[in-house]
């Protein structure tokens, strides 16, 4: 519990240090599911497949990135530790990117 | 009067409880749960404040003072509490090796102290200059009396560079003299000499004295990386990185010690031991090493780190508060209860970080762990019980190697190693250990300094 209590107060101290990035990101969310909550005829469900394309492209793509902006490179990647994190982060950006561009596939026609 | 050295000197941060964090947790569950954290769950008092009427005086506005601070605040109703000491910039000091190495700009490590009193708190800013503890009252620099119930002592320490025949600490920076300790300036003018050194390379020198120190691994750190941006460059074969320590070690856990000699042998990095820094020859760029047996060897060098010896402040050293007897009366450290943190003599005193003569652990990390014992304790001694929570002597050291690998080391004040994840090797090179060196502890450090964690 205490190291839960822990990553939550990094976060939280994380969120401050990023505030515009954070800010601009719920108002992109807030932007996109409302002008997708308006329209009668959203395709959700059709708008699945491309979502996840876009997330496993996003994750690829944040198996480089994240290392490159931390000062590092995918190579300091050797521990099962590493990849482990390193996944778990890609996979969180990718949900990221997953959640703002669903609402924008399900708008179209 | 306390000296510059000593104001500039806090309890070291950076470290690796923090770091327990991050291993496997972080990225699970931080994202998903972020969310539920509000301002309000932050920073709510406690359900249960204990009321009193008692007068509190915290003497330093580092880390630990900051951190006792704000837990006092939310756990007591009614009491005085009172923050001494004139420091007005709050200086992320785990932060400075990488200012120091070039990873970060020197503004990540400033911040300032009053962005992190909490409210009802009174901050005297001034430095304390004597103590007397038998009429449970501090005198300040401007003759201000103050008397107090109970006081914790968070003065952090005090760097000696005047031990050092010839140094001067205006000169960091410049003749390839670096020292990562002095200041969050001294840490970026360190870079500026290393970054000079590495274009073409030469002699490296490296010190370590044969004091307790703050961060004990921070001597380690610059020598891995001044090794890895001399590679970096291309001009390590033109090199050679020479460490001196004044001890017959490096670090003072034998496993750490160890693995890090046989990574220097690996690395071409010679150690000689029992080689104490005793002067410095700035223009000349040469330093004199006393040897056990008295002489004196002349080295000279293009590039040298320089880590002081160091103490408790002056103003703690000169007092009755100070170590009498044994190992941690040479320095003056505080003379507390390794456990409970209490002062042996003065039971309404306690300690808090490097400023107590403890075995190992001045670091955020010590910090992080002692803090809120020493306020349970504190707490406990105020409702006329005894000393409820022991500390041992946890400490931590995300062990820089080069820029995306560090060493995850966590032990206890008799030198075991205890990692937090039993399932991360502590002696591996990890990417995760720096990552959480470069992003999550300063983050880490905040949410110790505002007594949430």
């Amino acid at each position: 519990m205490y190291e839960i209590w822990l990553t939550l107060n990094i976060v939280y101290e994380l969120m401050w240090m990023y505030l515009p990035a954070v800010v601009v990101l719920l108002l992109v969310l807030a932007l996109v599911y409302g002008r997708a909550l308006q329209r009668k005829k959203c395709q959700w469900r059709a708008a699945i497949r491309p979502t996840l394309m876009v997330a496993v492209v996003v994750a690829i793509l944040s198996l480089w990135l994240v290392p490159v902006s931390t000062h590092s490179t995918l190579a300091d990647i050797a521990y099962w530790v590493d990849w482990a994190n390193l996944m778990a982060i890609c996979a969180g950006v990718a949900l990221v990117a997953a959640a703002i561009v669903w609402p924008v596939f399900s708008l179209r026609r | 009067m306390a000296s510059d050295e000593s104001r500039l000197s806090h309890p070291d941060p950076s470290r690796r409880q923090f770091l327990k964090l991050g291993s496997t947790l972080l990225p699970f569950s931080a994202v998903a749960s972020s969310a539920l954290l509000s301002t309000a769950q932050a920073e709510a008092p406690a359900k249960n404040q204990q009321k009193t009427r008692a007068k509190i005086v915290i003497i330093g506005s580092g880390l630990g003072g900051l951190a006792a601070a704000n837990r006092l605040h939310r756990e007591l109703d009614g009491a005085k509490i009172t923050i001494i000491d004139r420091k007005q910039e709050h200086n992320y000091q785990p932060g400075y090796t990488l200012v120091a190495t070039g990873v970060w700009p020197k503004d990540k490590v400033r911040d300032r102290n009053r962005d992190f009193i909490p409210s009802g708190v009174e901050w005297v800013q001034e430095m304390a200059i004597e103590f007397e503890p038998e009429q449970n009252r501090v005198r300040t620099e401007s003759g201000k009396t103050i008397e107090y119930d109970y006081m914790i002592v968070a003065l952090g320490l005090q760097l000696n560079y005047g031990a050092i025949e010839g140094m001067d600490v205006k000169a960091i920076g410049d003749n390839g003299l670096g020292s990562v300790y002095y200041s969050p300036d001294a840490a970026e003018a360190t870079w500026k000499a290393m970054d000079q050194f590495r274009q073409k390379g030469g002699q490296a020198i490296m010190t370590l004295p044969n004091t307790f120190l703050k961060c004990a691994g921070a001597p380690l750190k610059m020598t891995f990386m001044l090794d890895s941006r001399l590679r970096e460059a291309g001009s390590r074969q033109a090199s050679k990185i020479d460490f001196y320590s004044a001890l017959k070690n490096i670090f003072s856990v034998k496993v750490i010690n160890d693995e890090v000699l046989k990574r220097w042998r690996g690395l071409d990095i010679p150690v000689n031991f029992e080689h104490q820094l005793t002067a410095i020859d700035i223009a000349a760029r040469k330093a004199s090493f006393s040897l056990p047996n008295g002489q004196i060897e002349q080295r000279e060098y293009d590039f040298i780190h320089v880590v002081p010896p160091m103490s408790a402040p002056d103003v703690i050293r000169q007092s009755v508060l100070a170590s009498t007897e044994g190992v941690m009366a040479k320095g003056g450290w505080l003379e507390v209860d390794k456990k409970t943190l209490q002062h042996k003599r003065f039971p309404n005193i306690f300690g808090l970080g490097d400023i107590n003569g403890t075995p190992r652990g001045k670091t955020a990390a010590t910090i992080k762990k002692s803090a809120p014992i020493v306020v349970q304790n504190l707490l406990d001694v105020m409702a006329g019980k005894s000393p409820s929570l022991e500390f041992d002597g946890y400490t931590s050291c995300p062990l820089l190697l080069r820029e995306g690998a560090a060493l995850l080391i966590e032990f206890d004040g008799d030198g075991n190693l205890t990692p937090s994840l039993p399932m991360i090797e502590p002696l591996q090179d990890s990417w995760m250990a720096w990552l959480m060196k470069y992003r999550l502890l300063k983050p880490a450090y905040l949410s110790v300094l505002k007594g949430r964690v």
